[in-house]
């Protein structure tokens, strides 16, 4: 069924504007969207006007900026639907595996598996921002994680609370060359809620013989994760069913790949729905087949505006590279209010966007995409592809926000500053973000302000 | 013996080592295979040294959020002595920060440093291990550059200076393991301050130099009844009973360096720490390096060793303190740990919860202004076990 309806002319709206928005859209193109497809129950319906995820809880949502296509409202329904869609695969007898601390890999697998669906509660670490509520963080203090520990405690909340997402029917818990407030999250788990599966996270090689080794020991890992899903499912894994496995997840990534080159280079794209589909790439939000369809959704969007000549950020805007995850979404929403927009970014993620060697045996594919993730090497090997781009995109400055208590920002954040001065000779700006609040505290607006000044004087 | 060995005058005989051409290699942490490195001709020194100064220097590198020991040790190359003399660093990535230390060090300091790679999960499959060993012969070929003591021939001569490194080292454990049986007596004959001084001198001094120590302090304590070389063979057993007059603690938590002392004085003066899961205290010394294919039994050792608290899962941990306070019949637990320090610290509520005995928890940098403070809270917490 071809249902006509045109995006309006891109531009950055309000909530206000963005709920108005909703209610052009055709009830016909509303009614397409389903998660778990090929299903089209009507309970598996997650376009909604905005409203309805602010009014159950996700309050923030009124304080940001959007994207003003369909294919971006599409996106912010499929994501805050995410926690119903997880008790929904509960009773429609899927198995749920909560997926920790590995940022990529793991999801791949347990994905390949049918009927199996991967979570990260790793992710859960956002709730406090979009709902401006400290229950998870308070709840995650009482068992012991207080404010010296990162944000990523509000996933020990959302465990002990039995109310984000359905008790696990098996938890596989990364653990290694990684942060510690979330070895700790993982470790609290273990002890109270769940048996948990532990896999082994080696560090990032220092040579060749250590990247064989390297990946032999999480051939091995990973073969344990097999065993563990093929009890839990009943199924037994193949190497086509793997292979497939890397090939859907490869489909997202180069789809992501190509949007952040759209957002970043081309200005079609805002920086916050940036981030959220490069967080995407970590666990599909709960659903890689509807995943897919987001995200190519919204490439082809982006391809479309980049075809008209239409942008969402001015393109004499500051260019500004971003660095470790902003825990904060007004933060990205206000920078581009301010006029500034981001060409570059490293979230410590990017072993979930590298693609997967597809000619590989796909055990060791996987393995070897992880070990270039980010957050098991030194600061110098993590920033190597942010200032790649950040040279190509010509980085006016770079944003380096942190997290008070995060075992990595507290350790690296200096180096990473130092490296960039001095290989780019660009100004740093480095901030930690402030717990989960209504707006940008003062200091910290004060602060992108006077930056934001200053790469403009400099220009 | 004494705990003046520990100041920077106890360095002289380091330094005559090092005139004689022994090379230093620091390292900061309980997982460094210490044989290996003194097999290859070195000398381990271990770094467990930290003060107020340190830590604030430390500061112009890291973020103030950062590990107070990491700090200070950051700090320490700049002004210790003892920092300044080493000739190489081995570090292991045991907590991100300690991982992530040996990169700043790099960065800022011109010393060859060794990085070990040692598995987080704790559970014993074949391929961690193996990976672990594989870790282990790359240290020891990079110690023996170092040196310059090269044995590569796969066969009894190279395994010979690891077996007597296992042979010496072992020996200094069982030393102390005797020496340590003393403070689980009653009346105790022996403080936890001491074994923690003890310890700080076994992992700095050569073990042949400290084994005499050892060997003289036990037939000291034990009023000349046993011979020195029989100190080794027989001990005295703990006592069934147990004076309630002084409290018995058990002390857990992040790493106490030697200028922690004054805590465990602090609650000497009206307790006896009789048993601890501290790294620089019994954790160091309390299992033997087996007999075998010796970098097997030194991968074997170091990898199931009593657990740090970053070890995932860390229950064998659990395990061990429990055992400890039934055995040491401990009555209670001052828990102490570091600002920011992740693996020990977002323990403590299931540390309470799992132990059953009443904890003092005392959470700090090395920042010395708040000694009133801190005697007031130990003064209350012994009273409530009294």
């Amino acid at each position: 069924m071809v249902i006509d309806y045109q995006d309006p002319p891109a531009r950055r709206v309000t909530f206000d504007e963005w709920d108005d928005l909703f209610a052009r859209i055709p009830d016909e193109l509303i009614e397409q969207f389903h998660y778990f497809p090929p299903n089209q129950e009507p309970w598996s319906k997650y376009l909604f006007p905005p409203q309805t995820f602010a009014i159950y809880g996700a309050r923030h949502l009124r304080r940001l900026k959007f994207d003003n296509s369909l294919a971006a409202l599409r996106l912010w329904g499929f994501v805050q639907n995410e926690g119903e869609r997880l008790f929904r695969a509960r009773q429609i007898r899927r198995k749920v595996v909560a997926v920790m601390g590995d940022l990529g890999p793991l999801a791949v697998i347990v994905n390949s598996f049918p009927g199996c669906v991967a979570f990260y509660p790793d992710c859960w670490w956002w709730t406090p921002f979009a709902m401006e509520s400290k229950v998870l963080l308070n709840k995650a203090e009482e068992l012991g994680m207080g404010e010296a520990s990162c944000f990523s405690r509000a996933a020990l909340g959302a465990f002990a609370k039995h109310s984000y997402f359905p008790d696990p029917d098996l938890v596989i818990a990364a653990t290694g060359a990684s942060c510690d407030d979330y070895s700790a999250v993982e470790s609290l788990v273990a002890g109270r809620y769940s048996d948990v599966l532990w896999v082994e996270t080696p560090r990032r090689p220092v040579n060749e013989d250590e990247a064989d080794r390297f990946e032999q020991l999480l051939v091995a890992e990973y073969q344990q994760v097999l065993k563990a899903l093929a009890d839990l499912t009943g199924t037994e894994m193949t190497e086509a069913l793997l292979s497939d496995g890397i090939r859907r997840a490869n489909r997202i990534r180069q789809a992501t790949e190509q949007l952040k080159t759209l957002a970043y280079q081309d200005g079609v794209l805002p920086a916050l729905e940036m981030m959220v589909v490069e967080f995407g790439c970590l666990h599909y939000y709960s659903d890689l087949t509807e995943w897919t369809g987001v995200v190519e959704h919204l490439l082809q969007t982006a391809q479309k505006r980049k075809e008209r000549g239409e942008r969402v950020v001015p393109e004499d805007a500051l260019r500004l590279g971003w660095i470790t995850p902003p825990a904060d979404p007004l933060l990205l929403t206000y920078v581009e209010d301010r006029g500034a927009r981001l060409v570059s970014t490293e979230y410590v993620i990017n072993q979930a966007l590298v693609l997967i060697e597809e000619t590989l045996p796909p055990l060791r594919a996987i393995a070897r995409s992880l070990l270039a993730a980010s957050l098991i090497g030194s600061s110098r090997s993590r920033l190597a592809g942010f200032l790649r781009e950040a040279v190509e995109r010509e980085a006016e400055g770079v944003v380096v926000s942190g997290l008070l208590g995060g075992s990595h920002c507290a350790m690296e954040s200096r180096l990473i500053a130092d490296y960039i001065k001095s290989r780019l000779s660009i100004p740093v700006l480095e901030f930690d973000v402030a717990p989960p609040n209504k707006a940008i505290d003062r200091q910290t607006r004060t602060r992108i302000d006077a930056f934001l000044e200053l790469l403009r004087s400099r220009r | 013996m004494s705990v003046a060995i520990l100041t920077p005058e106890g360095f002289k005989e380091l330094r005559v080592l090092k005139e004689k051409g022994r090379r230093l290699v620091g390292y900061f942490c309980v997982y460094v295979p210490v044989e290996i490195i003194y097999a290859s001709g070195a000398l381990p020194v271990r770094l467990a040294r930290a003060d107020e100064d340190s830590a604030r220097c430390g500061e112009g590198w890291l973020r103030a959020d950062a590990c107070p020991f990491c700090k200070a040790s950051v700090g320490r190359f700049t002004s210790d002595p003892l920092y300044q003399m080493l000739d190489g660093l081995v570090m292991v990535n045991t907590c991100d920060m300690m991982r992530r230390l040996a990169e700043v060090l790099a960065e800022r300091i011109a010393i060859p440093l060794f990085q070990l790679y040692l598995p987080r999960t704790a559970e014993q499959r074949a391929n961690r291990i193996v990976e672990w060993t594989e870790q282990l012969r790359c240290l020891y070929r990079w110690a023996q550059g170092l040196t310059g003591v090269k044995v590569d021939d796969g066969g009894a001569t190279e395994q010979l200076p690891l077996l007597n490194a296992i042979a010496d080292y072992n020996r200094v454990r069982g030393l102390l393991q005797q020496l340590d049986r003393l403070r689980a007596m009653v009346p105790a004959r022996l403080k936890a301050s001491e074994i923690f001084d003890l310890v700080a001198q076994c992992t700095r001094y050569p073990p042949e130099m400290v084994g005499a120590w050892l060997k003289q302090e036990y037939a000291r304590r034990t009023g000349g009844l046993r011979s020195a070389e029989g100190a080794e063979a027989t001990a005295p057993e703990p006592a069934g009973l147990v004076s309630d007059s002084r409290p018995r603690l058990m002390l857990a938590g992040s790493i106490l360096v030697e200028e922690d002392r004054l805590l465990l004085e602090l609650i000497e003066e009206q307790a006896d720490v009789v048993a601890d899961a501290v790294c620089t205290g019994m954790r160091w010394f309390t299992e033997m390096v087996a007999d075998g294919e010796p970098l097997t039994e030194i991968a074997r050792f170091y990898f199931n060793r009593t657990p740090c608290a970053f070890r995932r899962p860390n229950t064998v941990l659990y395990d061990y303190l429990r055992r400890l306070i039934q055995e040491r019949q401990v009555k209670g637990v001052v828990y102490k740990t570091l600002f920011y320090c992740d693996p020990w610290r977002f323990e403590i509520k299931r540390m309470r919860q799992e132990l059953g005995l009443p904890v003092l928890e005392i959470d700090g940098d090395y920042c010395q202004e708040n000694r009133a403070q801190l005697r007031t809270r130990v003064e209350a917490f012994l009273e409530m076990l009294r």
